[in-house]
């Protein structure tokens, strides 16, 4: 007797976590591979730093000095600074490291692989957020 | 290794420290600041620490100015508020997070242990005066 071949349904896919919020007016989602933490916003030194408008300041995270950064601007989208947030995410790659505060921290959202949560963008913090010092290194 | 005594101020939300051992004076801030002001015979450049990145459009006028002298160097520096001294060791400063290495005004940050507060900027008095002088047009610039 010959079974009949199930479809594989999409929910058998492996799921994925991701940390989804709002920033610069728009809905976003990280997968918490890229997230090193979310934090509430500490309090800032605000040093700015020159030709960067998108630094917002120094705040301390966890023993160290992080850059705060400012994700609309980096976005090329509205400054997302004074949307008010009470949360930051903190992302690294090597030994760079930076927070950026977040409008509105939704939770996290469990969908499967290669999807993103409804209704959600996404980009590359170390593309976004941490890359672009490399080019005016002086 | 040695601890030193700090002096911590702030200027419109920058809060920096600069070692206790060279503060001289405050006196009241001049409106504008000007370039440089004299006080018992010796000459103070003013520099601005938020001069690196520029004092944001609006910020309101500093208060005091504070003269420090190390070695040959003598700076003014404007303030909005003191925050008294604190001890620390000097070996505990961190360098800078990667969007302001390279810019010699200040000497390290020094990260508290909890997150609740915020770090501080060493200023480097030297590296001050510096980079003030190089962001000055030279003075057949400043005339045209």
């Amino acid at each position: 007797m010959t079974l009949p071949r199930r479809s594989r349904r999409p929910s058998s896919a492996p799921l994925q976590t991701f940390v989804v919020f709002r920033a610069a007016g728009r809905r976003f989602a990280l997968s918490t591979g890229q997230v090193t933490a979310v934090a509430e916003v500490p309090p800032v030194n605000r040093l700015s730093a020159p030709g960067r408008p998108e630094v917002l300041g120094l705040v301390a995270h966890r023993g160290r000095a992080l850059p705060l950064v400012d994700l609309g601007r980096c976005l090329d989208g509205p400054a997302a600074a004074a949307a008010g947030g009470t949360h930051c995410i903190v992302v690294e790659h090597g030994e760079r490291r930076a927070a950026f505060p977040v409008a509105d921290l939704e939770g996290l959202a469990r969908v499967p692989g290669g999807a993103l949560p409804p209704g959600c963008e996404t980009f590359d913090p170390v593309q976004v957020v941490l890359a672009a010092g490399r080019e005016r290194t002086r | 290794m040695s601890t030193t005594r700090w002096l911590r101020f702030a200027v419109d939300g920058l809060e920096v420290m600069v070692a206790a051992a060279s503060f001289r004076r405050s006196l009241p801030a001049p409106a504008p600041l000007p370039e440089t002001i004299e006080i018992g015979g010796d000459r103070y450049p003013v520099v601005d620490p938020r001069g690196p990145g520029g004092a944001a459009a609006g910020s309101p006028m500093p208060q005091l100015l504070l003269l420090f002298a190390e070695g040959g160097a003598r700076v003014a520096v404007p303030a909005s508020d003191v925050g008294g001294t604190f001890t620390a060791d000097a070996g505990d400063l961190a360098p800078l997070p990667w969007p302001y290495r390279g810019d010699g005004w200040y000497a390290g940050v020094m990260v508290p242990a909890r997150s609740s507060e915020r770090p501080v900027l060493a200023l480097d008095l030297a590296g001050l005066l510096r980079g003030a002088a190089a962001a000055r047009p030279l003075p057949a610039e400043a005339t045209r």
